[in-house]
């Protein structure tokens, strides 16, 4: 697999792939996408870049372990119910906050998407340190 | 905007206090500590603090939460604001609050035991994570109010009991976890299933719903059909007579501190979901379930006994003494009376509490001796005359003699055997009895009294075994120590049991606070 047509531009296809992964976490509250699937793409793109450059090129790309990417979503996720605490409605309600942009428009910020955020982080780890693992056993 | 109306009929709109969190603390608590120690694994020495924090905070939470409903009833979350049946709720009534605190109590005490039998490398490999979510898992079954949800808690349960029946990957530990996990997988695959015609026959899963819903609804057939599924789907979890056998396969295989946590918790949730679904989904039993209890109950007492007496492995006797256990619970709920449950809810106290203080005391003989085979242990008075005691009061309990804890919700069952004419079950009660006498009764004096292996002759004393240094043997024997005396304490005064086993048994048998709980709207009464 190791040619230097896949090794030339999977880097490029690889940020590529993050960005749309992004984009279909944020875009995820109203229409088809989400954490989950987000996720799905941006350990794809690890994948790519891990088959192209190497294992150790993706830990070093990451600089966190996959793992404690995974803890730390699964941390976010949790908390994500706490402002319910504050605003008195039961766990994991969903809370919005309008953030002025200063234009006059504001920028929707909810808990759902905190939890969203959460699960992008789960799918990543998870899926990024099974397939490194798988890959470095080769 | 919606019609004002209509958002109240579906959601809530009344402020939540603060105590209603409570519910949550047991599964929120483990959850975000066990988060959090997975971004620290590297930090081994962190993580038995943030492991004993979590299972005290989730201890202390089930603790308010058990003294809330002696005073108020059940109590009862929907999650994001939604109403029962639409939201995800969390009921606890009097049974899923003791469970709770007893597991978290039992995870507490196998962390304190953790420093003494888990390495660096397993720490690092995540077993206090693991640990700590087995917690969530277990606490989240037992105080979820809907069937679905109870599955995915079994899920996080069993994943999380995978890692730990895996960690050091032995070969011997692949063995058994295959075993493990094939049979649960089948279990939990028949669970989904019948989760599923539940839904398709009734149209909903939340336990409060389903309990007008499935005795209105007028698909009796199926209903039968899915009541035994779920008996079969909770058996395997249970380990009950014919679907036990990855119990004893799996048990003796991991770290003593991993059984330990598995004997006291795992065959217990499956008996808690059988309570809850027979008392509240399917209250008649429908399909003759509530005999066929009585006959999977009785043989696997029996069962059980004999294949303790068969076993020359202290952990594998040790796993089928469990299994004779589960056989006593499953007599209880084929009972089905105040009484009966209520001896139903102590004996899983105990089951729980001795358990757990057999297998880790286990541990302790098995490092003095060097070996887990009762020909090889022995001396064990002469070594430490402390372990000798602990076994001796432990095997009490375990047999039900007094003045330990087994005798009483023994005595119990029979009685409401008796009031009720299940003679056959008395029988299955005491002869079961009788093997667990002679198979702890002769694994002590060979692995006590003797004087070293089985060739040592009478009289003499050569055991081989090695000294264990007196800071190990103290951190082991902290957690043994405090299961004994709490064993006794129940033995003796068991009057804190009974009162709160009977409030368990009253709820389980008269549903209507709990399905009020889950349906409250957090509106005052008018």
């Amino acid at each position: 697999m190791n040619t230097i047509i896949l090794r030339t531009i999977a880097p490029a296809l690889t940020a590529l792939m993050i960005i749309f992964s992004l984009f279909v976490l944020l875009r995820g509250h109203n229409e088809p996408g989400g954490g989950f699937i987000g996720g799905l793409i941006a350990a794809s793109a690890m994948a790519l870049y891990g088959i192209s450059s190497g294992v150790r090129a993706v830990r070093r790309a990451l600089y966190f372990h996959p793992v404690t990417m995974g803890g730390f979503g699964v941390l976010m996720a949790a908390c994500s119910g706490i402002p319910s605490y504050i605003n008195q409605v039961p766990f994991l309600s969903g809370i919005w906050w309008k953030v002025p942009l200063g234009n006059g428009d504001y920028f929707d910020l909810s808990t759902p998407m905190i939890f969203d955020i959460g699960v992008w982080f789960v799918v990543v780890g998870a899926i990024t340190a099974i397939m490194l693992t798988l890959e470095e056993a080769d | 905007m919606a019609d004002p109306n209509l958002i109240s009929e579906a959601m809530r709109t009344t402020p939540t206090l603060l105590a209603e969190w409570k519910i949550l603390t047991p599964m929120l608590a483990p959850l975000v500590l066990a988060a959090i120690s997975l971004i620290l694994r590297q930090k081994d020495q962190w993580q038995f603090y943030i492991a004993f924090t979590a299972a005290l905070i989730a201890m202390i939470g089930s603790g308010f939460l058990v003294f809330d409903i002696i005073i108020d009833g059940p109590q009862s979350l929907v999650m994001s604001g939604w109403l029962a049946p639409y939201g995800i709720a969390f009921t606890a009534d009097s049974l899923s609050a003791i469970f709770a605190f007893i597991a978290s109590l039992v995870t507490l005490l196998i962390i304190l035991y953790s420093p003494a039998d888990v390495d660096k490398a397993a720490s690092k490999a995540g077993y206090y994570t693991l640990i700590m979510m087995l917690l969530v898992g277990v606490n989240g079954s037992f105080l979820t109010g809907d069937i679905f949800n109870l599955y995915v808690w079994f899920e996080v349960m069993l994943i999380s009991s995978f890692g730990l029946l895996i960690l050091g990957g032995d070969k011997i530990q692949l063995d058994g976890a295959v075993k493990y996990a094939f049979l649960n997988l089948l279990g939990t695959t028949f669970f989904l299933i019948a989760t599923g015609l539940l839904y398709g026959v009734t149209g909903t899963l939340n336990f409060a719903d389903l309990f007008g819903k499935v005795a209105a609804s007028e698909a009796t057939g199926t209903l039968a059909i899915l009541s035994v599924l779920f008996l079969f789907a909770f058996g395997i979890k249970a380990a009950a007579f014919p679907m036990y056998f990855w119990l004893p396969a799996a048990y003796h295989t991991p770290r003593v501190a991993v059984s330990a946590i598995f004997a006291g918790l795992l065959t217990k949730v499956g008996i808690y979901a059988l309570m809850r679904i027979f008392t509240i989904v399917f209250p008649e039993g429908n399909g003759a379930a509530f005999e066929l209890f009585g006959i999977i109950g009785g043989l696997t007492v029996i069962v059980g006994g004999l294949g303790a007496i068969a076993q020359t492995e202290l952990r594998r006797m040790l796993a089928y003494l469990l299994m004779s256990g589960v056989g006593m619970l499953m007599i209880g709920i084929s009972i089905h009376t105040q009484l009966s449950l209520m001896a139903t809810v102590q004996y899983a106290i105990h089951s729980m509490l001795v358990m757990t203080g057999l297998y880790l005391l286990s541990g302790v003989i098995g490092r003095m001796a060097g070996s887990f085979e009762i020909a090889k242990i022995g001396g064990i008075v002469m070594q430490n005359h402390f372990v000798a005691i602990a076994y001796f009061g432990l095997a009490l309990a375990v047999m039900g003699l007094p003045p330990f804890s087994g005798l009483w919700p023994k005595y119990m069952m029979v009685m409401a055997a008796f009031e009720q004419g299940h003679y056959w079950l008395i029988t299955a009660i005491l002869v079961g009895s009788f093997l667990t006498i002679a198979a702890v009764g002769r694994a002590s004096i060979q692995m006590i009294w003797r004087g070293g292996d089985v060739d040592t002759p009478d009289g003499q004393y050569e055991a081989r075994g090695k000294r264990l240094e007196n800071k190990q043997l103290r951190i082991m024997m902290l957690p043994i120590s405090i299961i004994f005396l709490l064993t006794l304490w129940l033995g003796v005064s068991p009057n804190t049991m009974i009162r709160q086993a009977d409030l368990a048994a009253y709820d389980l048998l008269n549903v209507e606070q709990y399905i009020q709980a889950t349906f409250d709207t957090g509106e005052p009464e008018q």
